[in-house]
């Protein structure tokens, strides 16, 4: 037993088993020395030939030792070197042939353990290990694509994305709360609630990220950003903006705050404005930098197309401000508008203005009323009717009818608008004098089933070829699904549903030679690399015959000359157009509102010059005030026309033929 | 290893050898190439070294530059995009109604046509002056969609 006493080493031994241990190492190759030896063969301890002194301390030691050990004989005595010779022999170098074996088979085993931790990381673990270490090094960035603005006709932006900003916050990491939150309230002008809550979200560091703003002024986020604000991001990001105001608002529509189309054109031509996002990726150091040399792997976004529209932005101002300014005079629920190129279809403008509950006062609608509500047309689907009839050969402007004001058909008393006594009209004072009876008369000479398909034909009944979102196809029963006396008011526009713009297209055939253009709003779209694509032109098809629209054009001239829509005559013009002043049907089913008021929907379509028309026009005025001289189409739709018309002769430079007067 | 002696074969020294003068033999001098040669590697390496050092940076400079490079440009597209939406703006209708309003102008409630004699064109031109062809295609290439294809059409596929 070996133990360490005082800086010296020192042998404690039981005497009785020292000689059969040393004997036992012996036997284990070593060679044993002399004084061992000698020690086996005398039973005894080197220490019975040690120095008297040496023996006097060692008993010494004894007496202080625990009777326990002093019981059991054990003794102490220091460890001796052996002789050189037996160290020679203990310590040769032996066999260098096997150490080198050894040693190869000892690197062997090495290498083959990192060959196979090789090998497992670059097998099983290979792309864990691969993707775990970019991603620490790596960063990543989505590229947003920029939307695709929306031009007019002239290049004109009605809709574009601009440079903005999103503050964020951190509440586990902002230092000093409130003054940070009195900071951003003073560039970022919040409201007090959204103030308060940023304080509370610090307060409680519960979540660890909270927005402040979205959408903000781009310089404001720069000011921001500057002020390296602990726990404070900014981010860029775009914001849709309309730089003409609220001009073109309904058709255009709206994107929400993550820049996705929700309303109009921009929901309609969502994925085309869109475009692809891209990404790039760096190796970064770590404060962010990129490491140079690296590889920068990036993905380019590919910007969306730009719209280019139909639309005519100083047109569909003015269209918007005559509709707004008329509406507020006589105290309408609304109003729709829409301009129409006569010989191709393209919408110059297309406005919808209504009164806003909330905010008290006339606005420009986000929705596309005009595409979207559907109402009976009433007397201006009076042109359809005789026009088809024209174009049958069924009658000509001179056939007369004896015309009562009114007449019991089916189920229901019918009237015209005013009580004259029976007297001979002629189809063109039919339609001059907007007579419902007379209309009936004409219808009745070509039957229903026919009359249908006339109506169908001129796009009645069916969603336009704009396929605008939320579009009514509005309502054109099967002949021999029409109940009652609808079987004949559907001659004069009671009983079937239309919205502005199936109606404008339909009386626009009439202007356009009896050819049917459908109504067309996206003129081109701009690629990425600026190339144009230009649209594919509108769908025509021909509905009456040329002779049938010019005889019906020169009725509807009279009706503006001399007829019911006298107010919207503009000096020096030769207009044609036709007022309707049509029942809308309430919610509840009846003619009728909640104060057992009639309600009306009055309108004119008109087109110039008359010869040879460029533009034709729908003003619908929705429930202008009932018991009022302003219910009528004559009234209240047709002077917009009047005011709206200097305008589109100005923007359009119409300039009428030679010689040609109004009415005089 | 096969030079170094082997322990067991050294023969322990023999007292009567201890006071003997040892074998000398010429040495003759040793090759200086394989110094020269040395120290050329180690004078390759050290340059190769500071060439890596010195390509480094240069490359750091590089990548610095392109990252402010990126930056500009990002910044000018914004830039680009703030002035054409305040371009739009400016020449929106309502804005231009709005300013003609303040100053009391008001839409006309009706219009009347002139004929304008060739005569009274040609003297309208002369008192305006020539418009030269220059002047034309300037004005004909500020049209805001003209020039925004144009832009999109040199950016295109650019970072």
């Amino acid at each position: 037993m070996v133990s360490h006493d005082g800086g010296s080493f020192v042998v404690k031994k039981v005497a009785k088993k020292s000689a059969s241990r040393t004997h036992g190492r012996s036997a284990r190759g070593r060679a044993p020395g002399r004084a061992t030896r000698e020690r086996a063969k005398n039973g005894k301890t080197s220490a019975t030939h040690q120095k008297p002194s040496a023996k006097r301390k060692s008993s010494r030691r004894a007496e202080h030792r625990t009777p326990m050990r002093r019981s059991k004989g054990i003794r102490r005595s220091r460890v001796t070197a052996p002789p050189p010779e037996a160290r020679a022999s203990r310590f040769r170098p032996g066999s260098p042939r096997r150490r080198l074996i050894a040693a190869l088979v000892v690197m062997s085993l090495v290498m083959l353990a990192i060959v196979a931790r090789v090998a497992f990381l670059q097998t099983t673990e290979a792309e864990t290990l691969r993707s775990a270490g970019a991603d620490q090094w790596t960063r990543s960035y989505d590229i947003a694509a920029q939307r695709g603005t929306v031009f007019d006709r002239h290049g004109n932006e009605l809709a574009m994305s601009v440079p903005a900003v999103s503050v964020s916050i951190n509440p586990k990491l902002v230092e000093n709360g409130p003054a940070t939150i009195q900071l951003l309230d003073d560039l970022l002008e919040l409201p007090d609630a959204t103030t308060a809550e940023l304080l509370d979200e610090i307060e409680s560091k519960d979540r660890g990220f909270v927005y402040v703003a979205r959408q903000a002024d781009a310089a404001v986020g720069d000011q921001i950003s500057s002020m390296r604000l602990a726990g404070v991001n900014v981010d860029r990001e775009s914001r849709r903006e309309m730089p003409g105001g609220d001009t073109g608002r309904s058709v255009i529509g709206r994107t929400n705050i993550d820049g996705e189309g929700i309303a109009g054109l921009e929901l309609q031509y969502d994925d085309v404005l869109t475009g692809s996002g891209g990404s790039r990726s760096r190796e970064v150091a770590p404060n962010g930098r990129s490491i140079p040399g690296s590889e920068t792997v990036t993905e380019q976004p590919i910007a969306g197309d730009d719209l280019v529209l139909t639309l005519d932005r100083s047109i569909q101002f003015s269209t918007e401000q005559v509709l707004l300014e008329k509406v507020s005079e006589i105290g309408a629920r609304g109003a729709t508008a829409i301009v129409i190129e006569t010989k191709t279809g393209e919408i110059l403008s297309m406005a919808s203005v209504r009164l806003d509950a909330v905010a008290g006062e006339y606005q420009v609608t986000s929705g596309n009323f005009a595409a979207v509500d559907a109402y009976e047309p009433g007397s201006v689907a009076k042109v359809i009717t005789v026009a088809s009839a024209l174009s049958e050969g069924l009658v000509t402007p001179d056939t007369s009818y004896e015309v009562p004001w009114r007449k019991q058909y089916y189920d229901d008393l019918l009237k015209d608008s005013h009580q004259h006594p029976n007297e001979w009209m002629s189809v063109s004072q039919i339609l001059i004098e907007s007579s419902n009876i007379g209309t009936i008369m004409v219808q009745q000479e070509m039957g229903r089933a026919l009359h249908r398909d006339y109506m169908s034909a001129f796009g009645l009944g069916e969603k336009t070829a704009l396929d605008f979102p939320g579009e009514s196809p509005g309502i054109l029963k099967e002949s021999k699904d029409l109940w009652g006396s609808e079987r004949v008011t559907v001659a004069y526009g009671q009983g079937v549903s239309s919205t502005s713009l199936q109606l404008a297209g339909a009386i626009n055939t009439i202007a356009n030679g009896g050819t049917y253009v459908a109504p067309k709003l996206v003129k081109a779209t701009v690629g990425p690399d600026g190339s144009v694509t230009e649209a594919a032109p509108a769908e025509e098809r021909r509905v009456v015959s040329e002779e049938a629209a010019a005889q019906t054009r020169a009725m509807m001239r009279e009706v503006v000359c001399r007829g019911t829509a006298t107010r919207a005559q503009v000096d020096g013009l030769s207009i044609a157009g036709k007022t309707g002043t049509a029942f809308k049907a309430a919610d509840n089913g009846t003619y009728f509102n909640e104060n057992g008021e009639r309600i009306y929907y009055a309108s004119f379509v008109g087109f110039f010059p008359a010869d040879d028309p460029e533009v034709t026009v729908l003003v619908s005025v929705d429930e202008p005030p009932a018991g009022t001289n302003d219910r009528f189409g004559g009234t209240a739709a047709a002077p917009v026309f009047a005011e709206l018309a200097p305008t589109l002769i100005h923007e359009l430079g119409i300039r009428p033929a030679a010689g040609t007067t109004g009415c005089e | 290893m096969a030079a170094l002696p082997l322990l067991r074969d050294v023969q322990p020294l023999r007292k009567s050898t201890l006071g003997k003068r040892p074998d000398l033999a010429v040495v003759q001098n040793r090759r200086r190439w394989p110094a020269v040669l040395a120290g050329f590697l180690w004078a390759l390496v050290f340059a190769g070294l500071l060439g890596a050092a010195v390509f480094h940076t240069q490359l750091a400079e590089r990548q610095l530059q392109i990252d402010r490079l990126e930056r500009s440009v990002a910044a000018q597209r914004e830039l680009f995009d703030e002035l054409r939406y305040e371009r739009a703006r400016l020449r929106s209708p309502v804005r231009l109604a709005t300013a003609a309003g303040e100053i009391g102008m008001r839409r006309g409630s009706n219009g009347e046509f002139v004929e304008v004699s060739a005569q009274q064109l040609a003297r309208q031109l002369a008192a305006a002056g020539v418009v030269n062809v220059g002047a034309v295609q300037i004005i004909v290439s500020s049209e805001p969609l003209e020039q925004f294809r144009d832009v999109k059409s040199v950016t295109d596929g650019q970072p």
